[in-house]
């Protein structure tokens, strides 16, 4: 049976459209000013096309010498790094997830209480130098390893998870730990590509680490030569210091080029992951 | 003693598997902990955290005599529960009405789309707002104009600012948080709703009886979650916002500890805020977790 | 520095160590083979190190996004000629230097030499012990004591609240903060008016230039209040307004200290600003127009008069007469207030310099570096480079386009290069507007008070008292402005500061002000 096409699907898909069209005009803009030339930006005569088209500012932002060595080195966290934070967290949030866990609700009280208080900046920063990470690829990706919060929504799915999966592993003489990975994992599908891809984007995005746990520029990642692009000629305190000759508007077309060369990898990431959100995607695999 | 060892025996593989996050919470999480301390001493990088002298509650007493305390907490706690009230439904009715698209193309390439936000900065974001809300350039103010009303001067408005920067955050954040809905959605029993198409249940009835509960329990737990975060208003956006015209409403604890705890190097002084911020949202989350046991089958603990 | 350079001056190297063998710690008596071409008598002591002893020292600089740091600078290897010192430079991540220097005290691993971008940072921890005295080194420094009594008010200055200093101070390149009234001369002149010469007249001619060109902000400036400080030293009551400084000013009619804000003087300039602001002479959002924002009004054609740092003459000129080759924007005199003070805030100073870590192995030898810097060698060699290889006969021998490119180019006034700067070097770069603006700008500086050195329990009230003294301040300077309140309630809003405390805060300067004069007599 195939309901109509009513006064609501009308509606629904004009909200949708709305919503669509608000989101993406941002990266319309960005893209059309980076691609334009300087009078029409500075003169505000871009809002949708590139006027005076050229890629000058995508020229720039490839021929900055670090910029290769920062997408490898970005690329290696973010997959290590969610790889980490993934196992270590899915392991976790499975065991939290069952109620007759010895100290369980210790544990989940201890882990809630770091969701409130922290030993702030400079603490952390003593406590990972003395583990010599400072200036190592583990600096990147170990501090932030799990997030509480990706932690207690993981568990919440786990809870969820129909009664029989773990019944038929324990008839099949599994044990916790063999039915986590053969069973609960492989039918977790949503939740994993959810939660990492969470990861994912908060390693890629990751400024912070960079800035405190890193000396070595070889060890740099992406975002902090964005950073330095996006404030070259944006001025500092001494705003004499500014006299920088004609590069004054490019720093517009530049700063949105940077961006995009920088969260398009990212951002293609999603529409892969979204096949396991189809409806019924979990149940389906439980009975076949 | 007995009852002991037999659930150590039956928990003995989840705990090995909780081993790695233990051990990460103790020794990034747990040991950098006593940096609270600084909070009740006159800390001194130099000599260190143990070596600082003790001041015990000064700089808390400091904070709440502060003329501007009553103010910022005010401000704080109406932005969060704004952004509570109506941050938080605003995903959720994203992922239901996505959940009605039958055509399949049509949904993912909304999905896709409405999370591009998510990945503009806070400062591009913000410039964009000042860009396109200007009173006298921006795009908005000209249809404002064109619909014969004399410009508003959004930005430097005191009334406007609780209202721009809620509904900015809904438009960053609405398509990413929608994901994890999308998530759980996916969980949902697909011969529950073809039972329900048999019983002739129209589609509001399938959202009210089968799609809503089966996204309950994220709901709930996310709704904690949220409650226990209300007064964490992130300073970075606020104070890309914030002009002297608009103090009185957008000034929020976040960029109070910014100016006169980080900028300042009053960094104990900074410690006590974020510590009594810490206390209060931990009472909310404490509160919410309460009810929602006594009243659904969700909680934290 | 390719080899033959380098083999060469370890020849030069090895000559010196042999003449300096004899008179060893002696600098004062055996100058160097450099320094028999230093002619100025100005330092009796002027002496480059006599052992170019090789050697390394850490240290953490600032890296200007304008200028990013370049290991291949000349100023570098200049330095090292003459000082047999090389820098190992680190630098802050994310050009964050306030936290990178905190990160390195708190971590104990401080570099030998640090550079700070503000006083008060060296204050700050340099009272935790953090940082050397310096004045316990002054023996030690020929060249710095004798600069020092050339350039007092410059050491006093920088001296702290404890009569300790722990950085070192400059002189010269605070030149290039100096901000001024600027106009469009060329704009001005089509339309035959003169540039105005008081509060009135600009008044009156802004009016015209709206009339004239409708869709523009005759006046506009950048970043909120802040040039406020600017526009009320023609009232006479010329002080910070500032987020982190409260607005107290040193009235040199009686010699007070006294709270800008409350002052009628301040009423009236505010006056002058709500007409401003309802006949659309300044623009509506002028609260939250930034760099960007403020570049593009003036290179749209829609501002006339602007004030900023000086050096944005050249800035503007050079890069908008390429489409419009009558762009001028040139120097304009302050227009004179109610009582015919015809001032500019007096900004002509930096806080930038150099710090040494109180745990270094090497203070001796540090400051005996950092004493080359007050030479008479030394302030040549960072404001003009080598002779022969960029100057020659006091001018430089590549022709650059402006400051930024010199900068690029040499590393020449770049951070962490420079303590005394000779600003003729800049000058020489600059157009001949710009020029004639050093020239002229001057003559109408303010007193030059600077902010006296406070404890650490005072900058503790100052940061958490004051602030909201002074976000009460900003929210009623705006307000008055922009008429959403009125000039009727202006006792009530002055009743509000006081019990917010503007008078403790007063009491703090002044009590700060007398320590400061106290120790130096």
């Amino acid at each position: 049976m195939k309901p109509k096409f009513g006064v609501f699907d009308a509606l629904l898909y004009l909200v949708l459209f709305g919503v669509a069209a608000s989101a993406l005009y941002p990266f319309i803009y960005m893209i059309a000013v980076s691609l334009s030339g300087t009078v029409p930006v500075l003169k505000g005569e871009v809002f949708f096309w590139p006027k005076e088209f050229n890629l000058n500012t995508y020229t720039a932002v490839f021929d900055n010498p670090e910029i290769g060595r920062a997408y490898v080195n970005t690329i290696i966290y973010t997959v290590l790094g969610t790889a980490i934070s993934l196992i270590v967290s899915a392991a976790g949030a499975y065991s939290l997830s069952k109620r007759d866990m010895l100290f369980r609700n210790g544990f989940m009280v201890m882990v809630v209480i770091t969701l409130f208080f922290s030993g702030g900046m400079i603490p952390t920063f003593l406590v990972v130098k003395s583990y010599h990470l400072i200036d190592t690829i583990w600096a990147m990706v170990l501090p932030g390893a799990v997030s509480t919060w990706n932690l207690i929504v993981m568990r919440t799915f786990f809870t969820g998870l129909p009664q029989e999966v773990e019944e038929s592993g324990k008839i099949d003489g599994l044990t916790d730990v063999g039915i986590f990975f053969r069973l609960v994992l492989p039918l977790s599908k949503a939740i994993l590509a959810t939660i990492g891809l969470f990861y994912g984007v908060a390693i890629w995005n990751n400024f912070f680490s960079a800035l405190l746990y890193l000396r070595d520029a070889d060890l740099f990642p992406l975002q902090v030569i964005v950073r330095n692009m996006v404030l070259q000629g944006a001025g500092g305190a001494n705003g004499a210091g500014n006299i920088g000759g004609d590069s004054m508007i490019v720093d517009e077309a530049l700063k949105y080029a940077t961006i995009i060369v920088t969260t398009v990898p990212i951002l293609l990431i999603y529409p892969f992951l979204q096949k396991y959100f189809a409806k019924g995607a979990l149940i389906g695999s439980v009975k076949g | 003693m007995a009852l002991l060892r037999l659930r150590w025996n039956r928990s003995k593989y989840l705990l090995l598997l909780f081993l790695p996050a233990l051990v990460y919470y103790v020794m990034f999480k747990y040991v950098p902990m006593f940096g609270i301390l600084i909070s009740f001493k006159d800390y001194n990088p130099f000599k260190g955290i143990w070596q600082s002298e003790w001041v015990g509650l000064k700089y808390y007493e400091m904070f709440f005599h502060s003329p501007d305390f009553p103010k910022l907490l005010k401000n704080t706690i109406l932005l969060g529960v704004y952004k509570v009230v109506f941050g938080f439904p605003a995903p959720i009715i994203l992922a239901l009405l996505l959940n009605e698209v039958r055509k399949g193309v049509v949904k993912r390439l909304v999905q896709s789309i409405s999370y591009l936000p998510h990945f503009i900065s806070n400062v591009v974001v913000v410039s964009m707002m000042f860009l396109f809300l200007s009173p006298t350039s921006g795009l908005v103010n000209h249809v404002v104009e064109w619909m014969g009303y004399s410009s508003i001067n959004f930005m430097q408005n005191e009334n406007y600012f609780r209202t721009l920067y809620i509904l900015s955050e809904i438009w960053q954040h609405i398509g990413w948080e929608t994901i994890i809905y999308l998530a759980a959605l996916s969980a949902i029993d697909p011969q529950l709703y073809e039972a329900a198409t048999v019983d002739g249940a129209s589609r509001w009835h399938q959202l009210r009886h089968v799609t809503l509960p089966g996204i309950m329990p994220a709901i709930v737990i996310l709704f904690i979650l949220n409650i226990g975060h209300v007064l964490d208003i992130g300073f970075e956006k606020v104070l890309l916002m914030l002009n002297p015209s608009i103090y009185s409403t957008a000034d929020v604890l976040s960029t109070y500890v910014f100016r006169t705890g980080i900028q300042a190097m009053n960094y104990s002084y900074g410690t006590a805020i974020d510590l009594f911020t810490s206390v209060v949202n931990l009472l909310f989350i404490l509160t919410a977790n309460w009810i929602s046991r006594r009243t659904s089958e969700t909680s934290l603990w | 520095m390719n080899k033959k350079t380098a083999i060469v001056l370890s020849a030069v190297m090895g000559a010196s160590v042999v003449l300096g063998a004899c008179s060893k710690n002696n600098n004062e008596a055996s100058p160097s083979p450099s320094a028999t071409a230093s002619t100025s008598a100005g330092a009796s002591a002027s002496a480059a190190p006599a052992q170019l002893k090789p050697q390394t020292f850490t240290f953490l600089d600032y890296s200007n996004p304008s200028w990013p740091y370049d290991a291949n600078w000349k100023i570098w290897s200049y330095i090292k000629e003459q000082t047999g010192v090389t820098l190992d430079i680190q630098l802050p991540a994310g050009n964050l230097l306030e936290d990178a220097i905190s990160l390195a005290i708190a971590g104990g691993d401080m570099p030998d030499i640090m550079w700070t971008q503000e006083k008060r940072l060296a204050d700050k921890f340099g009272q935790q012990g953090a940082l050397v005295n310096i004045l316990d080194y002054v023996d030690d420094m020929p060249n710095f004591k004798a600069w020092m009594e050339k350039y007092p008010a410059e050491t006093q200055n920088m001296l702290s609240s404890d009569g300790k200093m722990y950085e070192f101070p400059n002189q010269g390149l605070g030149e290039s903060n100096r901000r001024t009234w600027m106009y469009r001369e060329d704009v001005f002149k089509k339309l035959n008016l003169e540039a105005p010469k008081t509060w009135d007249e600009l008044y009156e001619m802004l009016k015209k230039l709206k009339a004239e060109y409708p869709d523009s902000y005759p006046l506009t400036v950048r970043n909120g209040l802040r040039y406020f400080q600017d526009f009320a030293a023609g009232f006479g009551v010329s002080a910070p307004v500032d987020a982190q400084q409260a607005s107290a000013y040193l009235d040199s009619a009686s010699g007070e200290w006294k709270y800008a804000p409350i002052q009628p003087a301040y009423k009236e300039m505010l006056v002058y600003f709500n007409k401003f602001y309802k006949d659309g002479l300044i623009p509506k959002d002028f609260l939250t127009i930034d760099t960007k924002m403020w570049q593009d009004i003036v290179s749209t054609n829609r501002a006339f008069v602007t004030l900023d740092y000086i050096g944005r003459i050249d800035f503007y000129n050079s890069a908008l007469r390429k489409d419009n080759p009558d762009f001028s924007m040139n120097f304009m005199a302050p227009p004179a207030g109610p009582t015919g003070l015809q001032k500019n805030a007096f900004t002509a100073v930096t806080e930038e310099g150099f710090m040494i870590s109180s745990k270094s192995k090497k203070i001796k030898d540090i400051v005996k570096f950092i004493d080359f810097f007050y030479s008479d060698e030394g302030h040549k060699l960072v404001s003009w480079g080598k002779e022969g290889d960029t100057v020659s006969g006091g001018s430089f021998i590549e022709k650059y386009t402006d400051i930024s490119d010199l900068r690029k180019k040499t590393g020449l006034s770049t951070d962490g290069t420079y303590t005394w700067f000779d600003f003729d070097a800049h000058i020489s770069v600059s157009s001949p507007e710009l020029k004639s603006a050093y020239e002229q700008a001057p003559q109408y500086d303010n007193d030059k008070t600077s902010t006296p050195p406070f404890t650490p329990e005072e900058q503790q009230v100052l940061s958490t008292k004051g602030d909201s003294l002074n976000s009460n301040r900003d929210e009623n300077l705006a307000k008055f402005i922009m008429g959403t309140r009125s000039f009727d309630t202006w006792d009530s809003f002055v009743e509000e500061q006081k019990k917010l405390g503007y008078e403790d805060i007063l009491a703090i300067y002044k009590k700060a002000d007398e320590r400061a004069k106290a120790a130096v007599k």
